[in-house]
């Protein structure tokens, strides 16, 4: 897996945005990524056995080469998704509206209506309509008190893809964003499974992104999530994120820490081994003081959650400063 | 007046723990995992302590005479001098202040 953050750019300000960090270090004439480094990354996904281009920003679909980026991506058999909050200029909506929604996937970012600005959820909801059976429905979870009993309906009225992308606000380094504190895990647990009853009963599957734990949940309720367990403990892996200029970052909350350039030898695998290496001494420590003391740590069927809220838990104070 | 002669080296982080504290070196990746009474030490040293003033303290955690809680703190300081953890302008041994202490 590896995603091109084709522009730092964005439309919508996000209070939770993982790329805050990389998004106020380009200035604006290197946030968009120029069509040689596009070429080169194709080129670097077929090498690496990857068959999903993966578009994301900022707002990938205002960079002025979006559509191109698209029907190259296309052309050469890649599947595409594109994370999206929804509001995308006229002419990359027509595109994507004539893409088979088998080989073209939105992911959409949404928040609760209540939340949003009437403009910007009509407009959102706009482009649900349009795209629809291409569209999957995405949230970042970034407060305890998020509601997230919206979703269904959404995807039931505008025929949507019959599964919602469930992800964790992480703190990126600098905690400059707004994230989900580990304390509240439990608490947001509560809603998911509530989502997930209602989802199944409408035969829609909950997925989870990164940096999901099991102790969210009562263990009395873990079997409900069934396959969905899986998919929490050992979920922080370096992800490669490519931002325009070419470089290498092992996932946005991770900006500051290490980046590898494209090159034309750079493999997924080699790029993937060199970042775990820089995060292994992480890898003994959780996300709370007790996980080192947690079975589930012990037997390694959990990592302890996401490693960028781990190395914000690490401090360097000096004894007479 | 007391020497400042203890600093944690900036490229040094570390965190507690239930079982005690977890000190990594971001620059290479080394990483240790500190038990009680060696964690104590370093907690007092993070929150102020002059090295001098440990030794009590250890003392009266680990229910030691002073002499053995000098020995925990001095032993902890030179193989955290030696592993590039913490700054330290003279020996080890001179840490410990014995007249301080009596
Ligand atoms: S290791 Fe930590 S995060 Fe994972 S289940 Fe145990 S307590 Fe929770
Ligand atoms: S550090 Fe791990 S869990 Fe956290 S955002 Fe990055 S990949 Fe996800």
């Amino acid at each position: 897996m590896a995603n091109l953050s084709i522009t730092t750019i964005c439309n919508k300000t996000c209070p939770y945005c993982f790329a805050e960090d990389s998004r106020t270090q380009y200035d604006k004439a290197n946030a968009f990524m120029p069509e040689e480094t596009f070429d080169r990354t194709l080129e670097f996904l077929e090498r690496s056995g990857i068959g999903q281009v993966r578009l994301l920003g900022g707002e990938p679909t205002i960079h002025p080469d979006f559509i191109k980026m698209v029907d190259k991506a296309l052309e050469r058999k890649f599947h595409v998704l594109i994370f999206s909050n929804g509001l995308m200029p006229r002419k990359a909506i027509e595109r994507l509206a004539k893409a088979d929604p088998e080989t073209t996937t939105i992911l959409l970012n949404t928040i609760h209506p209540l939340e949003e600005d009437p403009k910007r959820m009509k407009k959102q909801q706009k482009t649900m309509e349009i795209l629809g059976p291409r569209v999957m429905l995405g949230v970042n979870i970034y407060s305890r008190r998020q509601e997230l009993d919206y979703l269904i309906p959404y995807i039931l009225d505008y025929g949507l893809i019959r599964e919602i992308r469930l992800g964790v606000a992480h703190a990126v380094l600098s905690q400059k964003n707004v994230f989900l504190h580990p304390k509240f895990y439990r608490e947001i647990g509560q809603k998911i499974l509530s989502l997930h009853r209602k989802a199944r009963q409408h035969d829609i599957q909950i997925g989870f992104d990164c940096g999901f734990v099991p102790c969210m949940f009562p263990e009395e309720e873990l079997e409900e999530l069934g396959p969905l367990l899986e998919k929490t403990g050992n979920c922080c892996h370096p992800i490669l994120d490519l931002l325009p200029d070419g470089k290498f970052i092992s996932c946005y909350p991770l900006n500051n820490l290490h980046t590898l350039s494209l090159d034309d030898n750079s493999h997924a695998a080699e790029l993937t081994r060199q970042f775990s290496e820089k995060l292994e001494a992480y890898n003994n420590i959780g996300i709370y003081p007790h996980c080192t003391s947690c079975p589930l740590f012990q037997r390694s069927y959990c990592n302890g959650g996401c490693t960028a809220f781990k190395m914000n838990r690490l401090k360097n104070s000096f004894a007479y400063e | 007046m007391k020497d400042k002669n203890i600093t944690f080296l900036p490229h040094i982080l570390w965190t507690v723990e239930l079982q005690g504290i977890f000190v990594v070196d971001k620059q290479t990746g080394n990483h240790y995992f500190l038990h009680y009474p060696e964690a104590a030490v370093w907690d007092l040293l993070s929150r102020k302590y002059f090295p001098e003033q440990i030794p009590p303290v250890i003392s009266a955690i680990e229910q030691v005479n002073l002499d053995a809680a000098t020995r925990i703190v001095s032993r902890c300081l030179m193989e955290w001098s030696g592993y590039g953890l913490i700054n330290t302008k003279n020996e080890y041994g001179k840490f410990i202040d014995h007249n301080h202490l009596q």
